[in-house]
């Protein structure tokens, strides 16, 4: 009973320490609930203006493009003062002379907000695109309306729909919409780029952009603009997708339902396609390290003639992760520089799948001596008060729940987000040390609550992410966890803590990709309700 | 002092706006097919031999309701009644009327959509109850405010028959209809 008890004491002792082990503290804002017809199911982050935090709340369309019925489909602003409270929810109401516009994003410039909503002319064959400020005090749009592109698609008889993809320069001076034109059938039929000022003038455009590979699948990855305006386009390659993920696929085979995952083949290449010269010169480069696949790159142009290239690596003819890498491609020579590798070594090198699964995805693919089926989804380079920097690698891979029920069977999509790994550089994009933060993510048909967000205080990294195992139950398909904050030291040493704990079922639940820096030592991001109804905001302080 | 600065701000408030202002009503002059909410059809049923005329208006962008009032050839609406003596006449004109409520898997007018309808139809001196019909359409615009709109699907129709010439019984029937109509019209 006494060895009982001391163990208990000791256990109970442990849990504090750990969870004392960050030094945190959480602030939550009131859980608030719309009425039916105004209520959203997604939501971004807009950002920090004048001392209130911002964030657009999404209707259904927006997050799955499709009409749902009794639900709103205007697009929402929220405005919050410091205390959390929402001083404001204001609906963008996109109509002109009875004429509705449809909403295509809603971005922050500076210390301005930019609405961006199109309509499609019927009679002219013309998607037009128009850009107008939304008052940040009132949330009310600006009569400032204005046509910022006009996409001809009177060439295409099946042509549906435009998406449309939005990069500002680090320095906001630059605006890129990237567009796509779509069939009925979700064909590409035609890309496009236009490059706008601050005051959305047009300062190039190219209507027509067409990538040069022979044979094999394109795709493009990273979009970027400088602050001169040319435009870095980072496209994928594919020698070959017949058959994809028929032949590069693994199961995980439970009592109610079984889990296909597909992981990669290493047969795709990188190609740069920078377009300079406002749009008038175009330069392609293949982007490669000799005797190393490139599994995931970013690129992040610099002032001058050079990209900055960062992503994660392994050996030629495997998908598996060896290591990180660093360099900079020179656009002039076309040389790379700066070379910069560092194996992850047994320690960091993940699993995330039970062996018996691992099995199974060294049977699915050709090599058999391959251990990691997962891609990494980079972030961009942040970098330190003391001038250092970081990026980090998220894994991720994509696959399909298939359940059986009598003669009905249902397919959901899994996503799947694991570990992260920390890459530290030094100021010239040495690396220094790479980390790893341990999460198991699991969520079926969207990933809002998956991923993480990280910010820097005083050296250290802080990471808040949920955690999200699968289940094979006949009612439950996830089992939540409990959401953490981890604190990476500067020597690489990982402290962590619970910020919300798994029995607090039907609250609300962080979404931390609409997390963004709330003061110097805070950040906020906004939670929802499984059902959508309930939404709320949190901030996490760092004393 | 504040009046100044009142004038300035205003000022550059209106050289903002200018700059970035324009009007944008000619980009949105689609000839008033965005604004179009109802469409006034003539159509043809090739299998039932009804000629109406329809007029559909949007409850919202998902709902419409669709007005149907027309001419039916007896004479093609035999092969439903495969007895003798038919309740119909051999030949000659019936009239039919019905009200459909449509649901559109994207919004109005355009493209798929379902429609479940109710109606009487009136052959011979007698009513036919049209209790529902179910039925699966296909609308778009084929030049400007015209639409072609396809549709079919099926229905149950409900009436009273009598059974024999020579006896007064009269007994309730119940035939499944095959309703299929090709329409086209003007919206505004």
């Amino acid at each position: 009973m006494k060895a009982f008890l001391s163990l208990l004491l000791i256990f109970t002792l442990l849990s504090i320490s750990n969870a004392q082990n960050v030094n945190f503290k959480l602030k939550s804002g009131k859980i608030l609930r719309e009425k039916i017809t105004e209520r959203t199911i997604g939501i971004t982050d807009l950002g920090m203006l004048n001392g209130h935090a911002y964030f657009v709340y999404l209707p259904f369309r927006a997050v799955y493009n499709m009409v749902s019925v009794g639900s709103t489909e205007s697009y929402y602003v929220g405005k919050y003062d410091k205390d959390l409270n929402l001083v404001k929810r204001g609906e963008i109401k996109l109509e002109h002379e009875k004429k509705e516009l449809s909403c295509e994003g809603v971005l922050r410039i500076k210390d301005k907000i930019l609405v961006f909503s199109s309509f499609q002319n019927s009679k002219t064959k013309t998607h037009y695109l128009f850009a107008q400020n939304l008052n940040s005090n009132t949330l009310d749009l600006v009569p400032n309306i204005k046509k910022v592109a006009e996409l001809d698609y009177s060439g295409f008889s099946k042509y549906n729909n435009t998406i449309f993809h939005y990069e500002i320069s680090p320095d906001s001076s630059k605006i890129m919409v990237f567009y796509t034109l779509l069939s009925k059938k979700n064909e590409t039929l035609r890309k496009g780029i236009y490059v706008f000022d601050q005051d959305m003038n047009v300062v190039w455009k190219e209507t027509n952009v067409i990538a040069k590979f022979n044979g094999g699948v394109f795709e493009y990855s990273r979009f970027k603009v400088d602050n001169e305006g040319n435009v870095f386009l980072l496209g994928q390659q594919y020698k070959d997708r017949e058959n994809y993920y028929e032949s590069a696929h693994f199961n995980e085979r439970g009592f109610f339902s079984s889990d296909t995952y597909f992981t990669d083949k290493p047969n795709y290449s990188f190609q740069l396609y920078r377009y300079s010269d406002a749009g008038k010169s175009q330069d392609i480069y293949e982007l490669s390290l000799p005797g190393k696949f490139l599994r995931s790159l970013n690129i992040h142009p610099v002032a001058g003639e050079k990209v900055i290239c960062t992503g994660m690596y392994g050996s030629t003819g495997k998908i598996s992760v060896e290591g990180a890498f660093s360099f900079s491609y020179d656009l002039n020579s076309k040389q790379v520089n700066d070379l910069s590798t560092k194996e992850l070594g047994k320690d960091l090198i993940s699993m995330g799948f039970d062996p018996t699964e691992l099995k199974r995805f060294k049977r699915s693919i050709d090599n058999k001596q391959e251990w990691d089926p997962f891609a990494y989804q980079l972030s961009d380079i942040k970098i330190r008060a003391n001038g250092s920097k970081y990026f980090v690698a998220e894994q991720f891979i994509q696959g399909t729940k298939t359940q059986r029920s009598g003669n009905t069977i249902v397919y959901s999509t899994i996503y799947m987000h694991n570990d992260l790994i920390v890459v530290s550089l030094d100021s010239d994009n040495k690396i220094t040390r790479i980390d790893k933060v341990h999460k198991r993510q699991y969520w079926l048909d969207t990933d809002f609550y998956n991923s993480y967000a990280s910010f820097e205080k005083g050296g250290n990294l802080y990471f808040i992410f949920n955690t999200f195992e699968s289940a094979d139950g006949f009612f439950k398909n996830i089992d939540i966890g409990d959401s953490f904050i981890v604190k990476l030291d500067e020597q690489g040493k990982e402290h962590k803590a619970i910020f919300k704990k798994k029995e607090d079922k039907g609250q609300p639940m962080p979404i931390p990709k609409t997390a963004f820096q709330m003061t110097a030592n805070s950040i906020i991001y906004s939670l929802m309700t499984f059902n959508w109804k309930d939404y709320q905001v949190q901030e996490i302080i760092i004393p | 002092m504040p009046f100044l600065r009142s004038l300035l701000l205003l000022g550059l408030l209106f050289v903002s706006l200018s700059i970035f202002s324009q009007d944008i009503s000619k980009y949105l002059d689609d000839g008033g097919f965005s604004k179009g909410s109802k469409i006034v059809k003539i159509g043809y049923d090739p299998l039932n031999g009804v000629i109406p005329i329809y007029f559909e208006h949007a409850l919202n962008k998902k709902f419409s309701l669709e007005w149907e009032a027309g001419l039916v050839s007896i004479k093609r609406q035999n092969w439903l009644y495969g007895y003798d003596p038919l309740p119909i006449d051999p030949d000659g004109l019936g009239f039919t009327a019905s009200l459909g409520f449509r649901i559109y898997l994207r919004t109005f007018p355009e493209p798929f959509y379902c429609t479940l309808r109710s109606g009487i139809t009136s052959m011979s001196g007698t009513f036919f109850t049209d209790a529902i019909s179910c039925s699966l359409g296909y609308q778009v615009p084929i030049t400007g405010r015209w639409m072609v709109d396809l549709e079919a699907g099926f229905g149950i129709r409900v009436f009273k028959d009598k059974m024999f010439e020579e006896f007064d019984i009269i007994e309730r029937d119940v035939r499944f209809t095959l309703p299929v109509s090709i329409k086209t019209g003007y919206m505004f």
